[in-house]
């Protein structure tokens, strides 16, 4: 990623040292103290409604949980049923095709559609808010929508595929076709949004930048390579992690589209929680699963970051 | 003849009454009054209830009438306060309001709830009252069976239904049918037949999306072949259960429906769950399906501009062992952390509410449901004859096409059989999602997957 | 002059133009895509119930006009519109502000135990919020310490939706681009930090912040479960709520007219300040 065209200076920090010197606490303390008043509202409002109810739910998972209040204490005995439980194995592992399905076919869609739009000349606000679209749109209508398109006998997507031959496709019945099917239809919600966000940040590079590449005579798709995705890396980079961490946690297009089928083939853990914690009223357990979401999820941000900083260590 | 008028007035009057009671009696033929009602509640010390249910506010005449229910009850007991609340069931929601003891006191809910419910301790038990007020021994045994649990009736039923066969007339007779399958295998011949997948026309189809609404419409079809509540999951009588419905009539029916599904090609290729099995029937997609009476209903409001008509309703094809159904419904609980007041008020106006004769009148007259609609009987008896006969007048579906199912049920040919348990929920889930697996991949080894499954069912769920 | 890796001179020559159109249909066969969902949510509105699910045809048999009036007066919708509007500008104003404020302590005036902090925002992406639901909904019901009740009131809906980490990180991400040059100088001149916030970082990162205000709008005029517990008054109800309630007991056309109404306003504010997404980062920052 090194790039020739950038327009921020690398300041030198300071080396750290580590003794205590009280002159330099007191000058800091200021700083210290603003920053911290900034982050007041947010951290006040975290703590009560999201990390209070995440510890109580985190604790659950030690408990048998009874609604009306009684919780008894029964250790690890959540989790060594889970390791029982036989969808656990299906659950997991359809994340893990889930997110590959979804960075293979929704990864890249938003990033070329910023560049594409960025470079439009006419119509650009016409395509920002029609990509916008799904996310507006109602899930009820979606779900009967995209029931219709991969209908194995009237939807119009083996309709169109009958006219090259292609025969009759179980998009949402056949365990293999199931999972793009439904990548397909979360991509269709989400790249829209995803885009918009790559597209300010494409807006911040400076002009400048493009002209003095194509002076020295830079093909347009050397410009993208050492201009415009350079730029994009940092907010790429966030997305990639955010993308699998909301994948893996994917509920709604699955509950609605294939209640989890055919078989177990496209059953996530999001939903298996729901299943236990609303449908069974066991939240001890389905804390369980939710704690074990937890440590993937965060194994998966540690790792990484690890990853990301030995790639880019040598800039 | 100035002294006979009186006497002339008088037999004018009585003749006339004599002729117009009859005829009122035809209109109105209204419920006997069962009910016993205590002379006052919770000793008359102030009680408020929250209730569920009440309607919204773009149907001003359910509301008028919701609100003149509640100040009926009120005014026969001054010292009950009764507030609606529009809530309706939602099980992710209620679990928030229990937990945060916000549960209405008085709310309605499906009959698939109830054991959850009562293993949490969340609901009253309701026995004392039912008792009290004379009713107990009116109420279909098997409907409260699904609310009871050693011996104490934690609900007071509001609707029952069956699961029957439903069938579009037309295409029957189109096809040279004249009327429903009696036996499966005849309903096999009979999808072959009816289906046309040129005009998109599957023969038969249930509920087949892999949820545990599957698992509850294949049970339906199993008990079909001969399955009892015990071969599927047997009481060892020492506390202990075993999962036996890995041989014996669960392996036949599963075999047959993959036979229908590769062999005869009868099934629709989509997924169908309780909603898209509604729109396939009401637009011709599918000849015959496994359907709950209460679906009618949902057809009925959600689609008003179809021909209902079409439709008919028998009772599910006869085994071995003859016609066999499940059954579903709503009732009423009451919430367990109310206190002793408040339980009792809510246990009153409820069963005021469904046996007052004035009461049911209103109801029935500004209801929006279908009334006519297939279901079981929730009563028994006299009671359950006269409360029929009571409704009929409000009929407004077309009732003629169930005769098939009503008739079945009022001779007693179709037996009401009580579902698998313990942890029924738990095996219509896992039956589910192997009944999905069977209709999406060809050549499933059914008896192994089937043992297997039990295998796991044991080990994961009785045993725990 | 707006350009963009092509110059304007570039896009006028043969291999240019080839790039434009093929880029533009691109563009447009995946906007028709987009578009057509949403015209089918319209026109379904307009058929009659059987129609719907029969087909996935774009145009009605005979449209039924006055189903979208009926929908209007009998489900109230202008009053529903009121209060989603009121919930959702409310959550947006806050989480936005709260999430720019934290965004910009972590990014520019890094505090001790950022990163620790940072990882305790990350926490909240990670399990999905139905799992923490029922806690969520308790605490709400009866603060801790306060032991008050949110319940009922538009600040239960308000206070929990400011809670988003994706928009934190974001606008973090974006804190970051901006050149250390500029907070420096804004420094050295005695500024303090809200004055750096107010009149540097906020107006250059204005376009992600529309961006995330109007995301932040759709996601939460969709929003379901929690308005439906909190809001027990019907006249408080937003429109999500209100059409779970009432639209069940009518036929399916009419329901899909009243969820297309639904849909409109987040809309109109989408295409309203799409135009004000466009200003970057280099509007008078810093040149070379």
């Amino acid at each position: 990623m090194n790039s020739p065209y950038t327009l921020e200076t690398k300041m030198e920090q300071p080396k750290k040292t580590k003794t205590l010197d009280l002159a330099r606490i007191r000058a800091a303390l200021p700083g210290q103290i603003a920053a911290y008043i900034f982050l007041l509202p947010a951290l006040m409002l975290y703590a009560v409604f999201a990390w209070f109810p995440i510890i109580q739910s985190i604790l659950m998972s030690l408990h048998d949980v009874r609604l009306g209040g009684e919780w008894t204490w029964v250790g690890l005995d959540n989790f060594a049923l889970m390791l029982r439980d036989p969808a656990f194995e299906d659950a997991w592992r359809n994340s893990l095709e889930f997110a590959f399905w979804s960075l293979a076919l929704g990864y890249l869609v938003p990033v070329i559609i910023a560049i594409l739009v960025r470079e439009m000349r006419q119509g650009k606000g016409f395509f920002r808010v029609v990509y916008f679209l799904p996310t507006v749109v109602p899930t009820a209508i979606a779900v009967i929508i995209w029931r219709f398109i991969y209908d194995p006998d009237i939807g119009i997507l083996n309709e169109f595929l009958g006219q090259f031959g292609v025969s009759r496709l179980l998009w949402l019945q056949d365990a293999t076709l199931a999972k793009p099917a439904l990548v397909a239809v979360m991509t269709w919600g989400a790249f829209g949004t995803t885009a918009l966000i790559y597209l300010a940040s494409l807006q911040d590079v400076a002009q400048e930048l493009y002209e003095a590449a194509e002076l020295d005579g830079a093909t347009p798709l050397q410009r993208i390579r050492h201009i415009s995705l350079p730029h994009l890396y940092p907010v790429m980079s966030l997305m990639f992690v955010l993308q699998v961490i909301a994948v893996v946690q994917v509920f709604t297009e699955p509950f609605l589209l294939t209640s989890g089928g055919p078989g177990r083939a496209t059953l996530t853990p999001a939903m298996h929680i729901y299943n236990r914690a609303f449908i069974r009223f066991d939240m001890g357990y389905a804390s369980a699963w939710s704690v074990t979401m937890i440590v993937i999820l965060g194994a998966f941000s540690i790792i990484y970051r690890v990853v990301n900083y030995r790639l880019t260590a040598d800039r | 003849m100035l002294r006979k008028l009186p006497l002339m007035l008088i037999s004018l009057i009585v003749v006339l009454s004599i002729a117009v009671i009859p005829v009122m009696a035809q209109d109105a033929a209204p419920v006997p009054d069962i009910l016993t009602l205590p002379e006052e509640i919770a000793g008359g010390r102030p009680v408020t209830i929250t209730v569920s249910d009440k309607p919204t506010a773009d149907q001003p005449a359910a509301v008028e009438a919701w609100n003149a229910t509640a100040q009926r009850f009120m005014d026969l007991y001054p010292n009950v306060t009764i507030e609606g609340l529009e809530l309706e069931y939602d099980p992710a929601a209620f679990a928030a309001l229990i937990a945060s003891n916000q549960l209405p006191r008085l709310f309605r809910t499906y009959f698939t709830e109830p054991p959850k419910f009562i293993q949490q301790g969340a609901v009253a038990d309701l026995t004392q009252f039912i008792e009290t007020a004379g009713v107990g021994d009116v109420f279909n045994p098997a409907i409260l069976d699904v609310m009871s649990q050693d011996g104490a009736i934690y609900g007071i039923p509001r609707d029952a239904y069956a699961l029957g066969l439903a069938y579009n007339i037309p295409l029957l007779e189109a096809a040279g049918f004249d009327g429903p399958p009696q036996t499966w295998d005849e309903l096999a011949e009979m999808a072959v037949a009816l289906t046309d997948r040129d005009n998109d026309i599957s023969g038969f189809a249930f509920i087949n999306d892999g949820s545990g609404a599957t698992g509850w419409h294949f049970t339906n079809i199993a008990y079909g072949f001969g399955a009892t509540p015990q071969d599927i999951i047997t009481d060892n009588g020492d506390g202990t259960f075993t999962a036996s419905f890995g041989e014996g009539a669960t392996v036949d029916a599963l075999q047959f429906i993959q036979q229908l599904r590769w062999q005869d090609d009868v099934l629709p290729g989509a997924t169908l769950n309780w909603g898209s099995i509604s729109e396939a029937l009401v637009s011709g997609r599918v000849a015959m399906a496994i359907y709950a009476g209460d679906q009618f209903n949902y057809d009925y409001t959600q689609f008003p501009d179809a021909d209902l008509t079409i439709l008919g309703y028998a009772a599910a094809p006869a085994g071995p062992d003859g016609q066999i159904t499940l059954s579903g419904g709503n009732l009423w609980m009451v919430s367990n952390s109310a206190d002793d007041d408040q339980k009792e008020a809510a246990a009153y106006f409820q069963l005021w509410r469904q046996f007052d004769p004035v009461e049911l009148q209103t109801a029935i007259e500004v209801t929006t449901e279908a009334v006519g609609m297939p279901t079981l009987p929730m009563y028994v008896g006299d009671y359950q004859a006269a409360w029929a006969a009571f409704r009929e007048p409000y009929n407004k579906l077309p009732v003629a096409n169930y005769a098939p199912f009503i008739d079945a049920v009022t001779s007693g040919a179709v037996t009401v059989q009580a579902e698998p348990s313990p942890n029924v929920q738990d095996y219509y889930t896992e039956l589910g999602v192997l009944v999905s697996e069977v209709l999406s991949v060809e050549g499933v080894d059914v008896p192994t997957r089937l043992s297997e499954v039990a295998e796991e069912f044991q080990s994961f769920v009785l045993d725990r | 002059m707006d350009r963009g890796f092509f110059s304007n001179v570039e896009l006028r020559t043969p291999k240019g133009r080839f790039f434009y159109s093929l880029a533009f249909l691109f563009l447009a066969v995946i906007a028709i895509v987009t578009l057509f969902p949403f015209l089918y949510a319209f026109t379904s509105g307009l058929k009659s119930s059987t129609e719907v699910v029969k087909s996935l045809n774009l145009l009605p048999e005979n449209p039924i006009w006055e189903n979208y009036s009926q929908a209007w007066t009998r489900f109230e919708m202008p009053r529903m519109f009121a209060n989603s509007f009121v919930i959702v500008t409310g959550s947006v104003l806050l989480r936005v502000g709260v999430s720019a404020a934290a965004a910009f302590s972590l990014s520019k005036l890094k505090p001790i135990g950022g990163r620790f902090i940072s990882l305790g925002f990350l926490l909240t992406l990670m399990i999905p919020s139905i799992a923490y639901f029922v806690p969520l909904y308790t605490t709400i019901a009866d603060l801790p310490i306060i032991h008050t009740s949110l319940i009922g009131s538009y600040w239960g809906l308000w206070l929990p939706y400011t809670v988003d980490a994706f928009s934190i990180f974001v606008l973090k991400t974006f804190f970051d681009r901006i050149p250390g040059d500029l907070t420096d100088s804004a420094r050295v001149d005695g500024a303090n930090p809200l004055q750096m916030l107010t009149h540097i970082i906020l107006p250059l990162s204005r376009s992600i912040l529309i961006v995330l205000c109007v995301l932040a709008f759709v996601a939460l005029w969709r929003d379901f479960l929690l308005p439906y517990l909190v809001l027990t008054d019907p006249a408080t109800q937003p429109i999500t709520v209100r059409l779970f309630y009432v639209a069940g007991d009518y036929s399916l056309n009419l329901q899909m007219a009243a969820s297309f109404l639904a849909l409109l306003p987040p809309l109109l504010i989408a295409i309203l300040l799409q135009r004000y997404m466009k200003i970057g980062l280099t509007l008078g920052g810093v040149k070379g």
